[in-house]
């Protein structure tokens, strides 16, 4: 009786899908944070949160990008407001672009990815830029291969969120 | 689209903010001391972040292995030569291996500031993030720590502060922080200063010395020790030696670019420093 009163096929999809955050996380800050490209970290989250709004809908890209915020922000110290804010706007507005504007191809994921990558460095950067004066030059600089050296991981991203969105959970 | 829009965006919309507020206001009532959501991520993650380390430590150790084997026979052969010349220098040597002994206990950090109560600690994980500089410690509250404790090598020098406490993990903020602050002594002379983050700095390692006292000269290779004002930090801790004297842009200040003591990037164990007197 209990069971009837539980969507199945949302709790699988949501589980499965917190098992993704998980994986994300542990690579994102766990590996990752050891392996730099000309001293500079990856950073993937946010192609992640795209990639779930893309194959999932606004919806669950909002919510995915609203834990994805919350836990990423706790693991990267003083970051907690700025990723809770901004992860779940970035993925809502994508499942709005893939469900109204753009395609769910490769390139078209690609693209968001890219934007969603340097508008989180951006937001990184803002305070340093603002509040505490650092050079903007050496801040372009790291932002750009931030973005730069998470370039890769959407490519797994893409084709693992989209195996997922296509598999019927139910 | 406009109907899809406010149909999931507000809905959406409220649940941010809601979470929002509640983090913000935890945040201000907290005042550094992790919040309960917190807590329980960094007591489930510390054991999972050390069981990432040791997973990437045994495969560094095989791909070193595999890929580097020519290397390391070479270097073995290299190294038992070494060896052997260095066993007949320790022959010769002994009397001068008896007096460094004595220097180190001399040394001792412990016997030097009989006031200082530590609690040693393991580094679990870095910060991964490219803006900051930052580390999760093995202990926290239960330990005895506290927001605001300094953190030490074993050599006594200064490796930063710690910044967010849970019960079994601690946030350390280093010394080459862009947010770092600390009240310093420099040279021979012992002139105030002060010790400040800045971006590029960070990316290289170093940290910045600024806010130095009219008239003070500053050279390379001069000691920056703690100047204890403030009693955030004992006075005397080793921070760095200046590696190079700088003038601002636009202005007549110098300022000095400092090497810290500490290498960040070989830390494991650290020392909290949980007591010590405040010098006045």
């Amino acid at each position: 009786m209990l069971l009837n009163l539980i969507n199945l096929d949302k709790l699988r999809r949501g589980i499965i899908y917190a098992f993704l955050l998980f994986a994300v996380l542990i690579l994102q800050n766990v590996v990752f944070s050891r392996i730099t490209f000309l001293g500079v970290r990856a950073m993937f989250v946010p192609a992640a949160v795209v990639a779930v709004g893309v194959f999932q809908g606004s919806a669950w890209g909002g919510v995915f990008g609203l834990f994805a915020g919350l836990f990423c922000g706790m693991g990267f110290h003083g970051n907690l407001l700025l990723f809770t804010a901004l992860f779940p706007v970035l993925g809502f507005f994508s499942g709005v672009l893939a469900k109204f504007f753009m395609n769910k191809h490769f390139l078209a994921y690609f693209f968001l990815s890219v934007m969603a990558l340097a508008v989180t460095a951006f937001c990184q950067m803002f305070r340093l830029l603002v509040f505490l004066g650092a050079d903007p030059a050496d801040l372009c600089r790291v932002g750009g291969l931030q973005v730069l050296w998470s370039l890769p991981f959407t490519v797994p991203l893409f084709f693992l969120c989209r195996y997922l969105a296509s598999k019927n959970l139910g | 689209m406009k109907d899809y829009l406010k149909k999931k965006g507000i809905p959406l919309g409220i649940a941010v903010v809601l979470v929002l507020v509640i983090a913000a206001v935890s945040l201000r009532a907290l005042d550094g001391r992790a919040g309960f959501l917190s807590n329980i991520t960094g007591a489930v993650k510390a054991p999972v972040y050390k069981a990432g380390s040791s997973i990437i430590d045994w495969l560094e150790g095989i791909y070193g292995y595999i890929y580097k084997y020519d290397q390391l026979v070479a270097e073995n052969e290299s190294l038992r030569k070494q060896l052997a010349q260095a066993q007949e220098e320790a022959r010769l040597g002994a009397e001068a291996r008896e007096e460094n002994e004595r220097l180190r206990e001399l040394l001792n950090l412990k016997e030097k500031h009989s006031d200082f109560v530590f609690e040693s600690a393991k580094i679990i994980s870095w910060n991964a993030s490219n803006w900051a500089s930052t580390f999760t410690l093995s202990k926290g509250e239960n330990s005895g720590i506290e927001v605001g404790d300094p953190v030490v090598t074993e050599y006594g020098a200064l490796v930063g502060q710690v910044i967010e406490l849970g019960d079994t993990w601690a946030t350390v903020r280093t010394v080459i922080d862009i947010d770092t602050k600390v009240g310093v002594l420099v040279g021979e002379t012992g002139n105030a200063a002060m010790l400040m983050g800045e971006f590029s700095l960070m990316q290289e390692g170093k940290v910045k010395l600024t806010y130095v006292t009219e008239g003070t000269t500053l050279l390379p290779d001069d000691i920056v020790l703690t100047s204890g004002k403030g009693g955030k930090f004992p006075q005397g801790l080793l921070v760095g030696t200046i590696l190079e004297v700088r003038t601002e842009a636009g202005g007549q200040n110098p300022y000095a670019v400092v090497e810290p003591a500490c290498d960040l990037d070989s830390l494991s164990q650290v020392f909290v420093i949980k007591e010590f007197d405040v010098e006045e």
